[in-house]
């Protein structure tokens, strides 16, 4: 059976309410579109191989899509999805890298988490807490 | 910031001014034109000077010519354009090395985006439209330092020479590729920026495939 939360991530706020994405392979993932300046606990981010990736009590958090179009011919491709979470000054982001087919963890200082760059569309998350990320079996 | 859509003009006159018709292109500042390209048919073409502005697209094309020793600026540079069928110059191509009236020129090659941007936009250049490759001779074969494509961003000034170096573009490296701005767009902006080849002896071959790719890539959330 095809899981319906596939390729979806899952926001769970600080109160406990929780926004469902939409398929984020669309070309408005929502992120920045249905903005909201809850405290996030939680986020989860649905894998096509069932596994779910999660982070959580971080300070903030982000999340985009690098895509890639020729000028001339062919098509806008996604190359990969990016989640981020922000503790003090440094980020840990997961690149799932749907071009190469691997996910890759890395931790930067903040302000340079894409290739060296700043990222714009933070949201908030808790402060006080120790920040936890993984990925685990799905349900 | 859902996904933005993209448009790419160049600037067929003389005149160094900014597109103020965004996507739609046309007359522009200190009477500048902006033609927008059509992304499936067209393309950018570095010619000799043997190619003039209005040839038709089933003539002859003159490639530039490798010279006997050092480096050799395409002295013209054109956009095919395949609705209109000829060859359509782009006269502030380049710099004052090549033929045309390139130099510390801003405004000639623009891309429009409608909307913000989760990071900076790049852009790159790779051997087709897998973007996974950058073996061509024309770029570099795979030294992107060697690559014959060069470019420079002016979205925010000129050059600040006439005779600008610019960055070989080859590949995703942050050396090979074009910063397009300083930071993400946060709303619709023009993108500018210049091109050039530039051929070596010892380093670019004749008849050498020239169909690359030019990337644009950008975050969106």
């Amino acid at each position: 059976m095809i899981n319906q939360k596939t390729f979806k991530y899952e926001l769970i706020f600080d109160d406990g309410v929780r926004y469902l994405s939409p398929d984020i392979r669309r070309s408005d993932p929502g992120w920045a579109s249905e903005f909201c300046e809850k405290p996030i606990r939680e986020l989860k981010f649905y894998l096509p191989d069932k596994r779910i990736l999660i982070l959580c009590n971080f300070e903030a958090y982000n999340f985009f899509v690098e895509c890639s179009e020729s000028i001339f011919g062919g098509n806008i491709k996604i190359d990969a999805f990016y989640f981020c979470g922000k503790y003090r000054d440094k980020v840990l982001m997961w690149k799932i890298d749907i071009k190469n087919r691997r996910i890759v963890k890395t931790l930067s200082k903040f302000g340079e988490e894409y290739v060296g760059t700043a990222t714009r569309g933070w949201r908030p998350g808790l402060f006080g807490y120790k920040p936890n990320t993984g990925i685990l079996v799905g349900e | 910031m859902a996904k933005p859509n993209t448009t790419f003009l160049v600037n067929n006159t003389s005149n160094d001014g900014a597109n103020t018709g965004n996507a739609t292109g046309g007359t522009g500042d200190n009477s500048s034109y902006w033609v927008v390209v059509d992304r499936s048919n067209d393309a950018i073409a570095f010619c000799s000077e043997q190619q003039n502005d209005g040839d038709s697209l089933t003539g002859t094309r003159y490639p530039v010519v490798i010279p006997s020793s050092g480096s050799n600026e395409a002295e013209k540079t054109f956009l095919m354009d395949d609705s209109a069928g000829i060859f359509d110059q782009i006269p502030l191509a380049g710099t004052t090395n090549g033929g045309q009236d390139g130099g510390d020129t801003r405004y000639v090659f623009c891309i429009y985006f409608d909307g913000a941007t989760a990071g900076i936009p790049y852009l790159e250049a790779w051997d087709d439209n897998t973007h996974s490759t950058y073996n061509h001779n024309f770029l570099g074969d795979g030294t992107p330092a060697n690559s014959s494509l060069l470019g420079i961003t002016t979205t925010n000034s000129s050059p600040g020479s006439d005779t600008w170096a610019g960055t070989p573009l080859a590949g995703s490296g942050s050396s090979n590729r074009l910063e397009l701005d300083t930071a993400a767009l946060t709303g619709a902006k023009n993108l500018y920026f210049n091109l050039k080849q530039v051929v070596t002896n010892g380093v670019h071959e004749p008849g050498s495939t020239t169909d690359i790719v030019l990337t644009l890539r950008y975050l969106y959330s």
